[in-house]
């Protein structure tokens, strides 16, 4: 499928601009796989520089890259490069660019890190604050008494 | 450089939208772990009434799930389940499984490998219900649940080719248009064949295991089959080896048709070269990988974490490695 795409017919290029101003020049096949980007181009036709605001440069290299190569042994491969923050960055990319299949193995991919970890190891990696008040979470505790009982550590 | 707004939510401690995006993935013990995270989880998780469509239930909480506990989990998909996949859960009775059915019926995937407290006669009963309409139960796995007779799987397969109607209509083989289907077990078997033959091959070696759910794959209808060799129901192989010389036929349960763990592989009537982990290698898969310096015997893929080094970086396995240090059982007496 990645040998598919860069035979394809079409050879017109187009730019791409990261929000931080990095410009990045590929084909109209792969940019097509970016839906939002496809829907750019059915807008204004003759466009040739395309703004991409939400997303940096180092983010959107790795993203083209990508949907250049992807296939089932390099998408294993793909997830472990990354760090959690980038992980996230990339989903949030590839959500906003809409492409499907980087969206579906980026979500798998940061679900296998949190697999079996408890919610402060969580909070830990992820940077978020506990604020759920004390009455919550005796709550949550009691609701889900079941789930928990008998946790080791992670 | 510009600070996206993300980047500025991040720094507060406020949950990534990542995080959201990532929920519909998670089976329930990840779920419920991220409903004590933070508050904006908790509220996006009880409001979020797609995500409760879907319930995987894996280890941890596959030996915890009860028949009640099981009821009001899935009360919060509100009739509207859809994908229903208890992995191993052992407590779970027919009684269970089948009030979660009344209960929701328009459920199109359901996954019950190995909760070995369902018998063959409940999983009747439960698709006898979701099959009472059409275009409902589409994908049934019912792997490691005991006693399922070549009669329940005809009756298995009776009540979900309702559903294939539709799909043969779009491209039917020539020779079906003759056949009376009605009340026909070995049409609807022949049906399933056909069907299981435009599918994709199962390998053994990327079997997996029963306790965790592999989501988004090509499923077949049913998981398991009917023996072509022991005519018994079993999950049935086939054969990856491109030079094997039997390739079409080469398909049958693990008893009939050893295989090799690493490549998936008939393993023919001469020995078959056996692991270090009890596991069953090819020829030519046991040339390839490394071997106990000691026993000569290799790990295959699923157990190369067992390995263990001697004191002169030598590869060891377990037992060998146990042996070398001078302890063996009537040391303990």
């Amino acid at each position: 499928m990645a040998e598919e795409k860069s035979q394809a017919s079409s050879s017109k290029m187009l730019t791409l601009k990261a929000s931080d101003g990095v410009l990045f020049e590929v084909e109209l096949n792969i940019a097509k796989e970016m839906k939002t980007v496809q829907a750019y181009i059915d807008d204004c036709e003759d466009i040739e520089t395309i703004p991409i605001p939400n997303v940096l440069g180092k983010h959107l290299a790795i993203v083209i890259e990508y949907i250049k190569k992807t296939n089932e042994e390099y998408d294993a491969e793909f997830e472990k490069q990354w760090n959690m923050d980038d992980l996230q960055l990339l989903l949030l990319a590839a959500n906003y660019l809409n492409i499907s299949g980087l969206q579906e193995c980026l979500c798998k991919a940061i679900a296998k890190r949190i697999e079996n970890k408890s919610p402060e190891y969580v909070r830990k990696v992820f940077n978020i604050e506990n604020d759920h008040s004390p009455e919550e979470e005796a709550k949550l505790r009691k609701e889900y008494k079941w789930a928990f009982e008998g946790v080791d550590k992670d | 450089m510009s600070i996206t707004v993300m980047e500025a939510e991040e720094q507060e401690g406020h949950p990534h939208m990542a995080m959201f995006m990532v929920l519909g993935h998670l089976p329930l013990y990840e779920i419920l772990t991220m409903s004590n995270v933070c508050k904006s989880l908790l509220d996006e998780i009880n409001s979020d009434v797609l995500l409760w469509h879907r319930l995987i239930v894996e280890s941890p909480l596959n030996s915890r799930l009860t028949d009640e506990t099981l009821l009001k989990i899935t009360s919060k998909a509100n009739g509207r389940l859809k994908t229903l996949a208890l992995m191993n859960c052992i407590h779970i009775t027919d009684q269970g499984l089948l009030r979660v059915v009344e209960q929701n019926p328009y459920i199109k995937e359901l996954h019950i490998p190995a909760c070995t407290s369902i018998t063959p006669e409940g999983i009747l009963k439960v698709v006898e219900a979701l099959c009472e309409r059409s275009n409902c139960l589409t994908n049934l796995s019912i792997n490691g649940i005991y006693n399922i007779q070549k009669e329940h799987y005809h009756m298995l397969a009776l009540n979900l080719r309702k559903n294939l109607t539709l799909e043969y209509e779009q491209t039917p083989p020539p020779f079906y248009h003759h056949i009376q289907f009605e009340h026909n077990v070995l049409a609807s078997n022949l049906r399933l064949d056909y069907e299981e033959k435009m599918q994709q091959p199962v390998y053994y070696h990327k079997r997996g295991s029963v306790s965790s759910f592999k989501q988004g794959e090509n499923r077949r209808i049913i998981d398991l089959e009917i023996c072509p060799k022991c005519v018994e129901v079993r999950m049935v192989y086939d054969c990856p080896k491109v030079d094997c010389c039997k390739r079409k036929e080469c398909r049958g349960c693990i008893f009939c048709i050893p295989r090799c763990e690493n490549c998936g592989g008939c393993v023919g009537s001469d020995e078959p070269e056996e692991g270090a982990c009890g596991d069953i290698l090819c020829l030519e898969c046991w040339l390839q990988v490394p071997k106990c310096n000691f026993c000569n015997k290799p790990y295959c893929m699923q157990h190369t974490d067992w390995w263990c080094t001697s004191t002169d970086s030598s590869l060891l396995c377990r037992v060998c490695d146990e042996n070398s240090h001078g302890y063996t059982y009537t040391d303990v007496l």
